[in-house]
């Protein structure tokens, strides 16, 4: 799971522009499939691998594609570009960092040099939009030959292991997600069973809006969802306990409420069961916050059973998002057991 | 260019936190060593480099470039595996959270600068201001324990920024700061032939000026050169950035004037630049420069000098962005004068 | 130990005004130097000869105070500080001139922390006749030394900064063993006022290797800068203080040793304050070093407080660095 987490994780995706990611997911799943499996496509960019079961209860597990990244909004005079944050960022991690377009043009970012500011200038946090992007253009004209306004960039940050199984990559957050359900679909191809009329929803622009994962649901019409994603977490040295959230390495996270949703109880249930009775390591969160496609799901269509699994991961929305492997692999495991196991009764 | 290229890239690379210079001395030394008739260091960690011309009693002339780059250094080895830090030199803060760094300790280790994703710091409303260094943390992914068998207090960390290649001859990388001016001086002494120069040439790649400018100063008690050129970067404008405190990246070497550097030495040299239609930018500093030149122009008896820059935007963050070409138009400029006799100058 | 701390606490001198304990100093280590001088600025330098690396010590003998600006019309002194004064901790505290005259400090007004133009000594003249008789203007105050023993082996008194180092380097000239290295315990001046005498010292000396000894601050308060000393916790190998950065060599070799000879070490990394250190360094050609401190909370209040076990450490460590570094 490692080499498609970090292809997937590397490959470019801003919200709005997924192609990159969405072919990569198509590539790894591939044309050969066998017979009750298909791969569909909506008109929002979602991609979906379907494994029939006539008259079964509908699974959906969902992951998005996409990646907080930048637009150009302008190209100044001096060939310096503009921009706007697509998804929310805080600017505390925006100054001096490497980014990179959709046609590859590298850059980075500008803040006014510290040794030019007043010193009650010093104490304020730079604004977005006193920042730009410098690309190494001479003129507006030579930046108009490389950027366009509109364009996107995203964070130029690869893929690197450190520590004691720690993983740091841009865009982690959501593509372990969508690494966890290219695995399962590993697993379905090699012969797995499930008793669901199961559907993997590979979902676009959750960092803007969660409307693509509701175009997601009116499309499937789950009865249940297990949505996959990341948790904005903050267990570093001098944050109290009761507000670090959660902690890296302690499990996969199963929710029971964010801000967005109130998770259903029988999903919630269901999934503590499967992670003790498999002996899989999962955690609780400890503080409310964050939101995420669950909210759309939930409320779309007659309203759907929705659960939530994800990952304590510190930084994100920043270049350097950061997961501890052994989490996503126990969120696998308890995807793997959700879909393999007896089918959840629904009626309850 | 392809030295130029090739060296900024290799010395980017070194880890020469001030006050640590010296381990990037055998990578240095592999690099220039063609070039020069001697090459000696001090117990402080300079490096001076010699090439003498074919005169004799030729007039000495240095030229510096520091070496050393700002960074952190381990204050603590706390729980979880995060390390609280300290900056040396003028680090600017606000651009540090979520950087990556390599913290030096008995083996290299990768770490981030902590920092509060928006979905936490949103709801508590908490004021956003700028961070202070006591504020951030660099997270390793150790536990305390085993981190404290690779990690000592005072270990130095450098701030991880890979040379990158941009646009037009444009690259940014971490340490720019002033090790392009290193490459420029390196470049133009590579190509001074003997025969055409007036000079023995001391280069002096110095120490620790950005933790107190006392390097260079003591290269030039040591050599007692005739003339002195300090080369440093200078702020290269960016978008709203006033043009009297800048200059543009891409027009070439400054010039810097000061009351700290000689006046007719820098006069003379401009005047020399414009009789050999060198182009050069001009940018004035009335008081101090905020280079080496601050106390070698005051060393021993004192010491005639110019200050020379090269444009570099971004200062002092993990993305110094600079434009080859300007690293080249110095070399060139430093050449000219090496040629020059100094009655001319 | 604690006999030689108090007459090194006892007998007083702020910045410039070195003369009564270098002659206290001078006296104690007559015997066991093979040269003794004075240098211009007043910096009092004890050579043990040897034909190896020339290896300077430094502990400033100078402390912090006040000098007398101004008496006014009713016999009140007005004072110029000397050094940074920790002006929370004065007010209303016994203060002794150069001449034995005591007094005590009155803030001039309740603002929350005086600012030390607005601190005043008053000796109880009845008017600046009486004043001028006992206290001239150019005359130093110093807070009043003291010296007492609290709980195992901590201290509480004052002016430990830097009496403490010097007492470390006088014990270590005592017992340091024949070696070939070329030693030099240098008891400067003026450091509280800016690193001024060990430059010059330094110049002189051109050592290959400088060591300072001094106190180093445990962040005793919550609001101090963090740190990892304490008291107690053996003597500091420091990295880095607001004027330098040791040389990494020479950390090393200093952590090996304290290894080697089972001394009680700590890393120390001080955020705010510089030392003699930085000024050696810095002086002509530049030259290698490294500083051990002693822990000490409280510094420059009128109650500094150390540990002796620490400081006897210091000791062990400053010979085993004379020996064999």
């Amino acid at each position: 799971m490692r080499e498609i987490l970090k292809k997937l994780s590397e490959a470019f995706g801003p919200s709005g522009y997924e192609d990159a990611v969405r072919e990569a997911i198509e590539n790894y799943i591939g044309a050969d499939l066998p017979e009750n499996c298909s791969v569909e496509k909506d008109r929002v960019g979602n991609i979906y691998f379907h494994v029939e079961n006539k008259g079964k209860p509908r699974l959906m597990i969902n992951a998005h594609m996409d990646e907080v990244g930048f637009m150009v909004t302008g190209i100044t005079e001096n060939g310096f570009l503009k921009f706007g944050c697509v998804g929310g960022m805080n600017p505390l991690v925006l100054g001096a960092k490497r980014v990179v377009s959709e046609n590859g043009i590298k850059g980075v970012t500008v803040t006014k040099p510290i040794h030019l500011l007043s010193p009650e200038e010093r104490k304020e946090l730079p604004s977005v939009d006193s920042m730009c992007i410098d690309i190494g253009a001479e003129s507006k004209e030579d930046a108009k030959k490389y950027v366009h306004v509109g364009d996107y960039f995203v964070f130029d940050s690869g893929y690197v292991e450190y520590g004691d199984g720690f993983i740091k990559c841009k865009a982690l957050d959501d593509r372990h997600g969508c690494a966890i359900m290219c695995k399962l679909i590993d697993d379905i191809k090699a012969g797995a069973s499930t008793e669901y009329d199961l559907w993997f929803a590979f979902t676009c622009r959750e960092e803007v809006s969660y409307s693509s994962a509701r175009c997601a649901a009116e499309y499937v019409k789950p009865d249940l969802a297990l949505v996959i994603e990341s948790k904005a977490v903050q267990d570093i040295y001098g944050v109290p306990e009761e507000k670090k959230v959660c902690i890296l390495g302690d499990g996969a996270i199963i929710s029971f409420m964010d801000n967005s949703t109130i998770y259903d109880r029988g999903m919630v249930e269901h999934l503590i069961s499967l992670a003790e009775k498999n002996g899989i390591k999962y955690q609780k969160n400890k503080y409310i916050s964050g939101g995420n496609d669950s909210a759309a799901i939930q409320k779309s269509i007659w309203g759907v059973k929705v659960g939530l699994i994800s990952a304590a991961s510190r930084y994100i929305h920043s270049q350097a998002n950061v997961v501890k492997y052994e989490d996503i692999d126990a969120m696998y495991k308890i995807a793997y057991s959700l879909i393999t196991s007896e089918i959840l009764d629904i009626k309850e | 260019m392809d030295f130029i290229r090739k060296a900024l890239k290799e010395l980017c690379s070194l880890m020469t936190l001030s006050g640590y210079e010296k381990r990037g001395k055998k990578r240095l030394f592999d690099l220039v060593s063609p070039y020069f008739d001697e090459m000696t260091e001090d117990s402080f960690g300079n490096f001076v480099f010699i090439k003498r011309c074919l005169k004799k009693n030729a007039p000495k002339l240095m030229m510096d470039a520091h070496f050393d780059t700002v960074g952190m250094m381990v204050t603590d080895i706390l729980e979880g595996g995060f390390l609280s830090v300290v900056n040396i030199g003028g680090l600017d803060t606000r651009i540090l959270p979520s950087s990556e760094v390599t913290v030096y300790g008995k083996e290299e280790i990768y770490g981030l600068i902590s920092s509060i994703p928006p979905h936490l710091t949103r709801k508590s409303r908490e004021k956003r201001s700028n961070p202070k260094i006591e504020e951030l943390y660099v997270d390793t992914g150790y536990s305390k324990e085993e981190l404290e068998k690779i990690v000592s207090v005072g270990d130095p960390i450098f701030i991880k920024g890979e040379y990158t290649e941009l646009l037009n001859g444009y690259a940014s990388a971490s340490g720019l700061d002033d090790k392009a001016c290193v490459c420029a001086v390196f470049d133009a002494v590579r190509q001074m032939e003997k025969s055409k120069m007036e000079y023995d040439v001391y280069v002096t790649v110095s120490a620790q000026e950005e933790t107190g400018k006392c390097g260079a100063a003591m290269c030039a008690y040591a050599i007692k050169p005739d003339i002195a050129i300090i080369t440093d970067v200078n702020f290269g404008s960016s978008e709203g950035d006033n043009e009297f405190e800048t200059v543009k990246c891409g027009k070439g070497a400054a010039i810097d004037v000061s009351s700290l550097s000689d006046r007719r030495l820098t006069r003379g040299i401009m005047k020399l630049l414009d009789r050999e239609n060198i182009p050069y930018q001009v940018i004035c500093e009335p008081t101090n420069t905020g280079t080496n030149n601050e106390l070698v122009s005051v060393t021993g008896l004192g010491i005639p000098t110019v200050v020379m820059s090269v444009p570099l935007r971004s200062m002092h963050t993990p993305v110094e962005t600079l434009n080859i070409n300007d690293i080249s138009s110095l070399s060139n400029v430093l050449k000219t004068v090496a040629y020059t006799e100094m009655e001319a100058l | 130990m604690t006999e030689l701390l108090k007459k090194l606490m006892l007998t007083s001198g702020v910045s410039g005004r070195e003369h009564s304990i270098r002659e206290v100093i001078k006296n104690e280590i007559t015997p066991y130097a093979d040269e003794i001088s004075v240098d211009p600025v007043g910096n009092l330098i004890a050579r043990k000869k040897g034909n190896g690396k020339k290896i300077m010590f430094a502990a400033h003998m100078d402390e912090i105070g006040y000098f007398v600006t101004f008496i006014d019309d009713k016999g009140l002194i007005r004072v110029g500080n000397v050094g940074g004064i920790d002006t929370l901790s004065s007010a209303y505290t016994t203060v002794v001139s150069e001449k034995g005259v005591y007094g005590v400090i009155v803030p001039s007004d309740d603002k929350e922390i005086p600012k030390c133009e607005n601190l005043i000594i008053d000796i109880g003249a009845k008017d600046k006749k009486q004043a001028e008789s006992k206290v001239k203007i150019g005359d130093f105050f110093v807070h009043a030394p003291s010296l007492k023993k609290l709980c195992g082996t901590r201290y509480i008194g004052r002016p430990f900064d830097n009496r403490v180092g010097c007492a470390v380097l006088i014990e270590a000239l005592k017992k340091v063993k024949n070696t070939d290295n070329d030693l030099y315990f240098v008891f400067t001046v003026q450091e509280e006022v800016g690193l001024r005498g060990a430059k010059p010292a330094a110049y002189g000396i051109a050592p290959d290797i400088g060591i300072a000894v001094d106190v180093t601050s445990v962040g005793e308060k919550p609001a101090s800068p963090v740190t990892k000393v304490k008291i107690g916790g053996g003597a500091t190998i420091k990295v880095k203080d607001s004027s330098v950065i040791c040389s990494y060599e020479i950390v090393e070799k200093m952590r090996e040793l304290a290894k080697k000879n089972k001394i009680k070490y700590q890393d120390e990394v001080l955020l705010r304050g510089g030392t003699d250190t930085g000024a050696i360094q810095n002086t002509r050609l530049g030259c290698s070093v490294g500083a051990i401190s002693i822990p000490s909370a409280y510094i420059h209040s009128v109650n500094e407080m150390i540990d002796l076990s620490d400081v006897k450490e210091a000791v062990k460590l400053a010979c085993a660095v004379a020996e064999e570094i």
